[in-house]
């Protein structure tokens, strides 16, 4: 410890602290500019001089350690007015546009001034003008030249953490100008931390443009709906209707970043076509029916499809909150006496009891209820079969905070090229499903013959082997394949074994929806009770499909390899929105947008943070919760609270320990598992000459339905491509296609070269083959096996 | 320039760039020899020569207009056959410069368009402050100079920029 | 002029040879140093020699080469810094021009000393004969076996790389040299750490000027003793005055430091070009400027220092009675503001405002409080700027203001009504 003086009190603080942290953590405030947690220190600004006893000149705060003994006055005359004076210089030629500025009332420069500045000024000479219209650098974002303060905190987040290196600094002197490659963005990931960085009005979102004044606005607190990150937003309304989102930067978790699904993608609360009354399906045509009637018909219809002894099927969508999860696992539990109960359409592979069971063994009890940034404090980062540089893209910025500097702690091993790669130290194109052959060889269980695998491992083992600690993240596209037992079972045996070599394992997954750890906690799986205990009764699979199915916001039939079977006596449908699934519906029922109901999701680090409404759902009925209590009411079954408040206690007690977190660091996985016999790695992939195996996934801007509905998402989206590396040969020009096919039906699409990519990938957006090309994807078991073939724009 | 599109200028100096590169550690240290090595080649530097530069030295394109935009020996715009630059520091203001220049701008003016024989430029000390006033023509250095020595200077490169375009016709 | 050593042969149309340069015992310190004189050794003779570095700072050269890690497990670097862009400085440019063999054979020393393979050397792009020199001292140096591989048999190796800069003096700030041979803009660095720790490529790093380096030859080759015999104790050895702006015999000359600036501008500059001098600036235009009053002021680092201004890169302007110093100050200050890099905000916002002011203020716009707003500007730079290029204008600017106030007072109109103060809100 180092003990020092800051204005008059004697501090101790850990030796490296810098002057401006101790101050702040006494809340003695330093104005500062340049400075922001998490980038590089830049002590451009001048705003955090102080005064330092027997040194003549002032030091910036942000950038000086404490010393032993240092005596530091952060509020001298001199220090105040050296602030004063900056502030003079900043502000001569700032454009003092505060009325029309999209900043004003939230703005740092502001704020600094009314707290520093002496308002007034004799710098009376003209100031200098960049242009007098602002720039539009790309479709999210604006930049006004003339307020910039060359703070470079925009600069430095896009390189250090977001990794696009899209913005810079152009010219020189006071022409220095923030700007991208001719006044636009290349390689822009349209995040929009720089707009959110930005102390002044420089950086401005057009979405939000001249929309209010920030002190007009409504702020509600939630959690982004995208994806399993489980970012804090705070969403902003005015009258009821939507205008923004912001991140938290003090007391958010993530702070300031967020991804451009998190940040532009809320509006999707008012696409989409609402489902605003029960319907039921009657002669072939669905008709609005009364709340009353419609339960009525579901309750026959359970009676019915029992009688027949056929199964109901219960399929959940990962955006449901715990509660309604929880319920909902309730309802098909105990009054339709069925353990179907499926919260994601993608992933096949969890169809088999083996593969329920290693999930719970490795999502239920080895994953880390702690923070992921305390996870990647770790000397060795693995992000195994995980494109989280796309799909949970503030994961991967916090990934790239971690390691930035050090090259020596990354592997990464995804069926996708990414942002991270350039920072790891090996990097391996796995294709999904063969994460056990990888895990085995870098266990030392099975030799490699794949020679991209041998190398990778010869890299990788090194690292693992002198690494102290492991931070295991596990994607999900896996789940999608029949190897999912096995991979699930190998990750686990792997932590195992590195635990046993002594190291200090700890695991989270990287799921691609908001909810998904949460659902499965909930008991939403076949054959596993709430809190991941092991249903007596094993479910019997339905052959022929289930009598009746009750889909409660998903849309199985957007993925026809998920498991959708249309021979059904009766489907019923509870959702916000009209989709493919909703239009064969028997029975319609109406629920809430996300947006527009409270509970709780669990994130991928176990943490279970409040959702909350910005505006009641756009519908007159009961919650899906209470819903599910009329049908038990009807059914002649109570079941219990219905509403989140009193549920929770329920929750809690069926499921002892219930949103336990330590946000210390968490407890590391403990060696000496049990090692019952391993599955034998799977060998497929022996691809025939031409022959390409299909991946598909979310991308920056895309995940799932919800993205879908968001139009400020889908323009950046673009159109559909398939994304591939057609190899060294390759000359073809711009605007080549590609023909995608399998047993004989098939399609063409722009080819996007990506030469990140490995040898016979092929990568197609999730929402183009959901939407446009199930006829490759049709039964087939994932990765799908298929035909490219690439044609030249000219024939 | 025009004619220039980013895989030619990628082919012609796809070499030179190897061996620029080969003196340092990162390929990001070559950006400054090869921004040099394009407009040597092409006179004037621009979003063709960035985006080739940038595949080049497989670096982000905008570290290339970063670098090219801070140093002001890198011409973003196209230079009459022959640059010339005063230098107007202390010394050689000391030594007439200013007037010099205010000499050579209408001297320039008068003349009519140039037609891209002449442009100039006020720079900063060339580091021959005993020979002041200083100007550099393109890489040379024109020590002491004067406005009768101006005068038959500009006449020279004008003499000589007519035979050079005759020799070429 | 026997006695000259670092321009010894500048009358020597054939010096860049290799040949004519061996023939006057060059590369003769080297093979000292290789052959008796281990790294530590040679940091030790640099030391003892007190020789301070001639690129501004005065820094001692044996120090900070000292300051290098041994065993970092890094590559180490040396980087000769030739930048030479502080106006009223042309002395790097003439040893280059004149006897590249001397900067390289330097060069070699030192990266032995610091254990560098590496070297690059920095030169101003606007320096063409300079840069042309350099290449063919260098490969006719490898040619004879002081470059490359195992260098006179001594089995160390060195690489020596050109640089060329691209027009920003900010480059000559030892950090912002290093991020530009990295690829990047010129912008300083913070320190710590400092270059000799985590420089060029986070790799330890020493970085010195051409005549830092010129001195060495001749430092092993005749000795430290002899070598901190020539000029002042704390800081001996040969330098380099260059001469310029209202003097009758500009250039530069090797004079011994420690001689009063009044005498070295009549003696070398050979007197004011009309009538008497008025002021003169002693270590290029950073260095805060001295009234003729101050002209019995000793030329050496710490008489300079102690007196308000700085050796600097001893290139001496003198201004005599017929200068306007609020002209004079004014260039300087626009040269500054337009070679300032953009990364902090006094030096960046406030030389330009100062610039503006000091324009307004000579073509007879000027208004009462003008002068106190430099003041302001002035004090708001210096000591604050992230590096010494903001200090260093304020310092001249300030100068300027102190000693002729009156010369800008009397170019502000008699009838100039008061600057207002602006209510901004
Ligand atoms: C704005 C600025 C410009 C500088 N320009 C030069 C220069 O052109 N040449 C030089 O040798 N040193 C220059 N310096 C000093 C260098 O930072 C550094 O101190 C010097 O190169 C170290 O070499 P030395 O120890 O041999 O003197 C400059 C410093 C500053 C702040
Ligand atoms: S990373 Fe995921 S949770 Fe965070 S903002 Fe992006 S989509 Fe939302
Ligand atoms: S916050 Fe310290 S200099 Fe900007």
């Amino acid at each position: 410890m180092v003990t020092f003086t800051l204005d008059g009190r004697e501090m101790q603080v850990e030796p490296g602290t810098t002057i401006l942290q101790a101050a702040r953590s006494v809340d003695i405030g330093i104005p500062t500019f340049c400075y922001q947690e998490r980038l590089s220190i830049s002590a451009s600004c001048r705003m955090c001089l102080v005064e330092i006893e027997g040194r003549g000149k002032l030091e910036p705060s942000c950038a000086t350690a404490v010393a032993e003994g240092m005596v530091v006055h952060s509020h001298s005359d001199r220090v105040v007015e050296t602030r004063g004076d900056m502030l003079e210089i900043l502000l001569a030629n700032h454009p003092l546009d505060c009325p029309v500025c999209d900043k004003g009332g939230e703005c740092e420069l502001q704020d600094t001034v009314f707290e520093y500045g002496r308002g007034d000024s004799r710098l009376r000479d003209p100031k200098r003008v960049f242009r007098n219209r602002d720039i539009e650098l790309n479709q999210v974002i604006v930049f006004n030249a003339n307020r910039c303060i060359q703070c470079q905190r925009c600069v430095r987040v896009c390189e250090e953490i977001v990794g696009d290196v899209a913005l810079g600094t152009g010219e020189r002197g006071l022409d220095s100008e923030i700007t991208g490659t001719g006044n636009s963005l290349k390689d822009c990931s349209h995040c929009g931390n720089c707009i959110e960085v930005c102390p002044v009005g420089a950086l401005m979102s057009i979405p939000y443009r001249y929309k209010a004044r920030p002190w007009d606005l409504q702020r509600t607190e939630t959690i982004c709906g995208m994806c399993g990150t489980g970012c804090s937003l705070t969403v902003e309304t005015r009258d009821g209707a939507f205008k923004r989102v912001k991140s938290r930067f003090d007391t958010g978790l993530n702070g300031e970043l967020l991804c451009a699904k998190g940040r532009f993608g809320f509006d999707a609360i008012d696409g989409g076509n609402r489902i605003r009354e029960p319907m039921v399906r009657r002669n072939g045509t669905l008709e609005p029916v009364s709340w009353d009637a419609a339960i009525r018909f579901l309750a026959d219809k359970v009676h019915e499809v029992r009688g027949k002894g056929r199964t109901i099927r219960g399929q959940i969508s990962p955006r449901q909150p715990n509660e309604t999860a929880f319920l909902f696992q309730r309802l098909m539990r105990q009054c339709f006496k069925s353990s179907e109960i499926h919260s994601s359409c993608r992933f096949a592979g969890l169809r088999t009891p083996a593969a329920v069971e290693a999930l719970a063994e490795t999502a239920g009890r080895l994953a880390s209820r702690s923070p992921l940034e305390t996870v990647l404090q770790a000397d060795c980062i693995f992000l195994l079969g995980s494109n989280a540089a796309e799909e949970n893209p503030v994961s991967s910025y916090l990934i790239r905070a971690a390691v930035r500097g050090s090259f020596n702690r990354l592997l990464v091993a995804s069926s996708r090229p990414g942002s991270l790669d350039s920072l790891a130290a090996a990097t391996l194109r796995l294709r999904p499903g063969h994460e056990s052959q990888l895990l085995a060889a870098l266990t030392g269980q099975a030799g490699v013959a794949d020679p991209a695998m041998a190398e990778f491992c010869a890299v990788a083992a090194p690292v693992v082997t002198q690494a102290e600690s492991i931070a295991l993240l596990i994607g999900t596209e896996f789940l999608r394949t029949v190897e999912a037992a096995a991979v699930l079972q190998w990750v686990s045996a792997s932590a195992a074994h590195f635990a046993d070599h002594g190291k200090r394992v700890q695991l989270q997954f990287l799921f691609d929806r908001p909810n998904q750890l949460g659902l499965w906690e909930m008991g939403c799986l076949p054959g596993i009770l709430p809190g991941w205990r092991q249903e007596a009764q094993r479910p019997h699979s339905a052959d022929g499909g289930p009598g009746l199915h009750y889909v409660l916001g998903a849309d199985p039939a957007a993925y026809r390899s998920g498991g959708f079977a249309q021979n059904n006596d009766c489907l019923v449908v509870h959702a916000a929105h009209m989709s493919r699934t909703a239009e064969h519906a028997d029975v319609l029922l109406p629920a809430p947008a996300f947006g527009e109901e409270e509970g709780t999701f669990t994130s991928n680090e176990g943490r279970v943070q409040e959702i909350r409404a910005i505006r009641p759902p756009r519908f007159s009925g009961p919650e899906p919760g209470q819903v599910f209590g009329l049908i038990a009411g009807a059914l002649g079954q109570d079941l219990g609270p219905c509403k989140p408040a009193p549920l929770g206690a329920v929750i809690a007690a069926e499921i002892p320990g219930f949103g336990a977190f330590d946000a210390e660091g968490g407890a590391a996985v403990s060696g000496a598992k049990k090692t019952g016999l391993l599955p034998p790695v799977s060998t497929t992939g022996g691809k025939a000459a031409r022959q390409h195996y299909l991946i598909t996934g979310d991308g920056l801007f895309q995940s799932g339905q919800l993205s879908g509905r968001s139009r400020c998402l889908s323009g950046l989206t673009g159109g559909a491509y398939a994304e591939l590396n057609p190899g060294e040969g390759w000359a073809g020009p711009e605007g080549s296609l590609v023909r995608i096919s399998a047993n004989g039906a098939g399609f063409t699409v722009p080819l996007k070269v990506n030469p990140g990519f490995g040898d016979g990938a092929v990568f197609i957006p999730e929402w183009y083959l959901a939407r446009h090309a199930g006829c490759v994807g049709a039964g087939a078991e994932y990765p799908v096996t298929v035909e490219v073939e690439l044609i030249s724009p000219e024939g | 320039m025009s004619a220039a599109t980013v895989a030619t200028i990628k082919q012609a100096l796809a070499s030179q760039v190897q061996e620029a590169a080969a003196r340092y550690p990162t390929k990001r240290s070559a950006i400054m020899p090869t921004l040099e090595l394009a407009q040597q080649a092409y006179g004037v530097i621009d979003g063709t020569t960035y985006q080739a530069i940038a595949e080049l030295l497989d670096v982000p394109e905008i570290w290339v207009f970063e670098v090219a935009s801070f140093y002001t020996l890198f011409d973003r715009k196209e230079m009459g056959r022959y640059h010339l630059q005063l230098c107007t520091n202390v010394s050689c203001m000391l030594a007439g410069a200013e007037e010099l220049l205010e000499e050579l701008r209408m001297h320039l003016a008068a003349e009519g368009p140039h037609e891209g024989l002449f442009s100039l430029s006020a720079v900063e000390c060339l580091g021959a402050c005993d020979k002041a006033p200083v100007l550099m023509v393109n890489a040379d250095y024109i020590e002491d100079i004067t406005p009768a020595k101006l005068e038959v200077l500009l006449a020279a490169l004008e003499r000589e920029a007519k035979a050079a375009e005759e020799g070429a016709a | 002029m026997s006695d000259l050593v670092l321009l010894r042969n500048i009358e020597n149309p054939d010096a860049p040879e290799i040949a004519v340069y061996e023939s006057s015992g060059g590369y003769e310190g080297l093979r000292i140093v290789l052959r008796d004189f281990a790294p530590d050794q040679v940091i030790e003779a640099v030391k003892s020699s007190s020789l301070r570095g001639r690129g501004g700072a005065g820094f001692p050269t044996g120090m900070k080469w000292s300051f290098v890690p041994k065993d970092s497990g890094k590559p180490h670097y040396l980087c000769c810094n030739a930048d030479e862009g502080e106006p009223g400085t042309f002395k790097d440019r003439i040893l280059m021009e004149r006897d590249p063999h001397q900067l390289i054979e330097g060069m070699v020393i030192a990266a032995y000393a610091i254990g560098a393979n590496t070297a690059y050397l920095y030169i101003r792009g606007e320096y063409g004969l300079s840069i042309r020199q350099c290449e063919q001292a260098i490969a006719a140096a490898y040619a004879k076996g002081y470059l490359g591989k195992d260098i006179l048999g001594s089995g160390f190796d060195l690489d020596i790389h050109i640089h060329k800069g691209a027009g920003a003096y900010i480059c000559g700030e030892e950090t912002a040299l290093l991020e530009s041979i990295e690829g990047k803009r010129g912008q300083p660095k913070l320190k710590p750490p400092f270059p000799a720790v985590a420089g060029l490529y986070e790799c330890p790093t020493v970085v010195n000027n051409v005549e830092t380096l010129a001195c060495l030859p001749h430092l092993f080759r005749r000795g430290v003793e002899w070598f901190t015999s020539i000029g002042p104790e704390d800081g001996p050895g040969p330098k380099l005055f260059c001469f310029s702006g209202q003097v009758k015999r500009p250039g530069v000359y090797e004079v011994p430091m420690g001689l009063p600036l009044g005498e070295m501008l009549e003696v070398y500059g050979g007197g004011a070009l009309s009538g008497r001098f008025k002021a003169a600036i002693p270590g290029g235009v950073s260095a805060p400027m001295f009234p003729e009053s101050g002209f019995d002021v000793k030329m050496d680092f710490s008489s300079l220092a102690a007196a308000g201004s700085m050796l600097g890169s001893a290139g001496v302007i003198g201004l005599d009675e017929s200068a306007s110093i609020p002209r004079v100050a004014r260039r300087i200050t626009e040269f500054f503001s337009h070679e300032s890099c953009g990364k902090c905000t006094p030096c960046r916002e406030g030389l330009t405002w100062a610039a503006k002011i000091l324009r307004r203020i000579e073509a007879g716009e000027g208004a009462p409080g003008d002068v106190a707003q430099l003041d302001m500007l002035c004090g708001s730079i210096f000591g604050k700027s992230f590096c010494a290029l903001g200090d260093g204008a304020a310092w001249a600017l300030g100068a300027a203001l102190k000693h002729f106030r009156h010369e800008f007072e009397a170019l502000i109109p008699a009838q100039a009504q008061p600057v207002q103060e602006m209510r901004l809100w």
